[in-house]
Formats: structure tokens, sequence, C-alpha cells
């Protein structure tokens, strides 16, 4: 790193923290994205549909439980504001934008899941060793993918994302039953910390202890399940609509109705590599907890907000001193590229509290560019992307090795 | 680029523009260079090929601004756009959009309307008879070079300030998180 910079960075945790916050303090009353927006209106009507209702509306993508962890929010938000705030979030789009106290019911409506991430923040930091914390941290705080997509663009895969580094956290200290009862909860608010499930199921030793931590993991989901478990449109929206479709849509046709879905390939082969390791000691939890969706980011158009299911795999990646950083930085830039070439929404857009023009904006870049210069640069930027990340991994894997904390 | 200046788009309802119907509504421009205006259309006839006629008026009633319009290229609940070459002392003015039909028999038009005054600076009409209500409508103006960002960070500062509260509470911590990191980084340095 340039030493000019290298100086100017802060290097203890206050410092680090504070710079943290006022980034995030920066940003989060002056940018909105259309999801937060139509995503707190849906969970306004979370306890005044019937349950079937509710799943009907399209937005309605998510388990139950996170619409009722985020309605209890919302309605703590709405005591403390009383209708003015209800009025607000019910205006219409423009009125909303411009209504004189936009800037402070944005700031709250995201203070929670900064918080949160936050808070995860400094808890990943704490799975490293001492002399890496403080940088883990500072990568963490001052990420650029982080602030983008929970400040501003508000994500909820915050909430699951912490919960599965809760769960690594209490992984590291042995707490097995635990940190399979946090990723249960991960999974009942989105079902992608799921998929970190088998490595835990490996890393545990008997069998006695493995089903231990299969009821642990299962036991929240389940329960958080129970109410929508014979809705139909719950199961088409969330597990196997929408998104899902795209997650497994690249595949290799090799016969009659056959076809090898390329995540679930290399995610098995993901899994055999972390059951390969000999010792429990051995085996690198922390990171094959977030190696495992690589596929995903590779094979699918990825929704961007997911980015932040892998940014502690990336912070992995920059720890580790003999990895050339330029892939990184080149992939940090075909990031904001498609971030970039998308709709308004999803940059110019978010700016809209600010200048509420922005907000009718919408594909500038399309508009003057035409579709198919878009998408040929966005489908450049997402190969170079997915080659950019797939150096990096061969790069940590080859140079540096898989513990975490390694420096070399 | 063009900015918003008003908006109106509350809606619980249509007019109709028709021959001998023809529709106005009246706004302030609160800045120069005003250079657009959106409606909101629901076309019956969809792929007819009658025409209908835009019309941007000044305070004399005089038309400054004016646009033939085709059936063909308006669809159901689709955004009537007429941007047109910059007023440039719009400012304070108040102007009329019409929408008539004048050449044609059977044309016909919805326009998206609520029936409540939502719409202080303005009224619609009816061949010049005033509604009890309002057109949905935005109109824009244009900004160029530096007003781009000027403006709107201008717009801002304005509307934080009608916010005293949280002014007040997001300054002090703005101020009091970079104290500690100035602070911070003088001891460090120190050391």
């Amino acid at each position: 790193m340039n030493r000019r910079i290298k100086y100017l960075l802060p290097h203890d945790f206050w410092s680090i923290l504070i710079l943290g916050l006022l980034l995030r303090l920066l940003v989060m009353p002056f940018t909105l994205n259309w999801d937060l927006l139509a995503n707190t209106r849906l969970i306004a009507t979370w306890n005044t549909l019937p349950l079937a209702e509710f799943y009907k509306q399209p937005l309605a993508a998510y388990p139950p439980l996170i619409y009722s962890i985020l309605n209890t929010v919302l309605v703590i938000t709405g005591k403390i504001f009383g209708y003015d705030f209800w009025n607000w979030l019910h205006a219409t789009d423009l009125a909303l934008l411009t209504h004189q106290h936009t800037f402070r019911y944005l700031f709250f409506l995201k203070l929670p899941f900064v918080c949160i991430e936050v808070l995860t923040g400094i808890l990943f930091s704490r799975l490293f060793a001492r002399p890496l914390q403080n940088r883990a941290l500072m990568l963490w705080l001052l990420n650029p993918l982080i602030i983008f997509t929970v400040s501003i663009w508000t994500s909820v895969d915050i909430i699951p994302v912490a919960l599965l580094i809760v769960s690594l956290y209490l992984a590291k200290h042995n707490r097995f039953i635990l940190a399979a009862a946090a990723l249960g909860f991960g999974g009942a608010l989105k079902l992608f910390p799921l998929f970190v499930f088998p490595l835990l199921f490996i890393q545990v030793s008997g069998w006695r202890r493995k089903a231990q931590v299969t009821v642990a993991a299962l036991l929240p989901f389940l329960l958080a399940h129970l109410p929508v478990l014979t809705l139909p449109a719950y199961w088409q929206h969330t597990a196997t609509g929408g998104y899902s479709d795209q997650v497994f849509f690249a595949s290799l046709p090799i016969g009659p109705d056959r076809s090898l879905i390329f995540y679930y390939f290399f995610y098995t082969l993901i899994l055999f590599y972390f059951n390969q390791f000999t010792s429990k000691n051995q085996r690198p939890l922390i990171f094959f907890s977030f190696f495992v969706f690589l596929p995903l980011f590779i094979f699918s158009r990825f929704n961007l907000q997911w980015i932040l299911w892998i940014a502690p795999l990336l912070i992995l990646v920059s720890l580790q001193n003999n990895v050339r950083k330029l892939p990184l930085f080149i992939l940090y830039t075909a990031f904001f590229g498609m971030v970039i070439l998308s709709q308004a929404s999803l940059n110019i857009g978010m700016l809209a509290p600010l200048e509420p023009t922005f907000w009718l904006l919408d594909w500038p870049v399309k508009q003057k560019l035409g579709t198919e210069m878009t998408m040929r640069l966005l489908n450049g930027l997402q190969s170079i992307f997915a080659a950019s990340l797939i150096w990096l991994i061969y790069a940590k894997l080859r140079l540096g090795g898989m513990r975490e904390g390694s420096q070399n | 680029m063009r900015r918003l200046d008003n908006y109106q788009i509350e809606s619980n309802s249509t007019i109709r523009v028709e021959k001998n119907s023809t529709i106005t509504q009246s706004f302030q421009s609160h800045k120069g260079n005003l250079a657009g205006v959106r409606l909101i259309g629901f076309n019956p006839n969809l792929g007819g090929s009658e025409n209908f006629e835009l019309t941007i008026r000044d305070e004399n009633n005089q038309p400054v601004r004016t646009l033939s319009l085709s059936e063909t290229n308006l669809g159901w609940g689709s955004t009537i756009r007429f941007d047109f070459a910059p007023i440039p002392d719009s400012r304070g003015k108040t102007y009329v959009i019409s929408v008539s039909a004048p050449e044609s028999t059977t044309a016909q038009l919805d326009l998206a309307y609520t029936s409540e005054n939502k719409y202080a600076e303005g009224a619609a009409q009816k061949n010049n008879e005033v509604l009890s209500g309002d057109l949905v409508f935005e109109t824009y103006y244009q900004t160029s070079g530096a007003t781009i960002i000027i403006d709107p960070l201008i717009n801002a500062g304005i509307r934080f300030t009608q916010d005293p509260v949280f002014l007040f509470f997001y300054c002090i911590s703005l101020a009091g998180l970079i104290a500690f990191i100035i602070k911070r980084g003088r001891s460090i340095k120190k050391k």
C-alpha cells in the first residue's frame, strides 16, 4: 500500500471505529434505495394482513421471521415519531422525498442496520489473532462495498450475515451447538446462511455431536417457518422463485432433460475439499464459510447487494500480505462499474433525497449507450469480476494458505 | 439536465380530452428555463392515428411552445413527455398547459386527474371552466454546468434547515466525531 495512504489510515481501535461511524453518518440521511422504501411499506402491512395475503404481494420474498423483527423496529420508530412518520411513509414517492423530515426518518430507518453492521465488523475482527484485529476492523469499517450495501442501500442481508459471523465466533470458541443455532436463526431470516451448515456438520466430531448441531440448526429454522409451511405463495416467492432461478440458471446440458447445475457442482466440490482436512484444527472454517458462496458469484447473475455475503472473504484475502492487491482493486472497480451501469435506482437514483429528480430517472446509461452496448459492458464487467475473484482465491490458497490470520 | 420544479401526483380519476373539450392546468414556474411538462395519459384508441395538440401559454394567454402529438405514440397509463426549448425568463410566472384535439372528431385521451385541489398554485380547467381538482403533472426546468450540482445542494441545504432539531444533533455528532479523530491523530503523532 502507498506509504502516504498507510500513514493517513487510523491504526488503533477507537480511531478506526470513529472514522467508520463518521463515513456512515455522512451518507445515511441523504441516500435511499427503492428497496428500503418498498420493503418498509411492505413491512408496515405485516400485522395488518393474513399471512396468505401478505405473501401474495410480489415483494414479499423473505421468510416470516425477518418481517416480524423489522416490523417491531418499524413500530418502535413509529411510536417515537408518531403520525408524522406514518404519513411520511405512506406519502407518494415525490412527496416523501421532499418532506421536511426525510433526512431524519432515513437516518433512523437505517440506524438499526448500521448498528448491526458495525457490531458485526467488530465481532468479525475478533475472529483473528490479536495483531490482525485492528487491520481486519479497518478493512471492514472503511470498506466501500460494505458502506455501500448497508449505509446507502440498506440491505437486510446484513442481519443474516451478522448471525453467520456470530456463528463463526462461537464455533471458534468450540461452542458448536450455539453456533449451529445462530446459523439456524440466520437461515430463518434468509436462506443463504444454511449453505454454511454442512461445514459445521463436518467440523464437529462424533455422530452424537453431529446430531445435536443438526437439531440446533434446524429447530429455529423450522419453528420460524411453521406459520408459512403450507402457504404455496411463500414457497413460490422464497425457496423456488425469483432469485433462486437465477442462482441455478447456469448449467451444462448432459442429456435429454438433464443438466449439471454449476452452483451445486462446485459447492459439493468445496465441501469435499473442506472434508479433506484431517483434523478439526487444520480446517479453515472461517475461510470456507464464505468460500462456499464463490460459485454463486461466478456462475450467476447475482443481485449486487449479495456482495455482502462475500465481503468477509475479500477482507480475508486483503489480510494476506503476499497476495498482490491489483486483482482486488480490479474486482472492486468491476463491481462499482456494474453499479454505475445499472438502472438509476442503484446509483444516481439513490441520491434522490438530495435531488428528487433523480428518483424519476429510469436507466440513463442504457438510454445514452443503447441496450446492446450497456449489456455488453455489464457482461464484460461481470466476467472481469468473476475472473478477479477466482484469481484472488487461487492466490490465497496457493500463496498464503487458508489459515485465518495468517500473514505469511 | 432537466430538473423537477412542480409536481402534482395525486390521482383518483381521469378527465377526457376530445373534440370540443380542451383541458388545461395552470402552474407557477419557480425557476427560469422552464423546459418540460409531463402528464399521465390513458389512450382508449390504442394504435389510432389522430393528433392532439399540447400548448404552453404564458400569462397573456399567448402560446409560447406547441407540440403535435400522434395517438399512435400514446399508451395506457403512460407518461406524456413534452420537452421543449427552455423559456429563459419563466421564473415566478404563471403558465398554462393545454391539451386539445382541434382537428379531430374521434380522438379521445383520458388524463390522470384528482378531483381534490392538491396543487395550490394553479387549477385545472375544462373549456375555460375552473374545475375543483388538478391534473397529474410535473414541470421541469433546464440546468447546465455547475448549477447541476449546486442547485441540488442548495435545495437540500434549505430542506435540512427545515428540520432544525435533526440538523442540530446531526451537526453535533459530525463535529464530535471529527474532533475525536483529530485529537486522536495528534496524540498518536506525539507518541
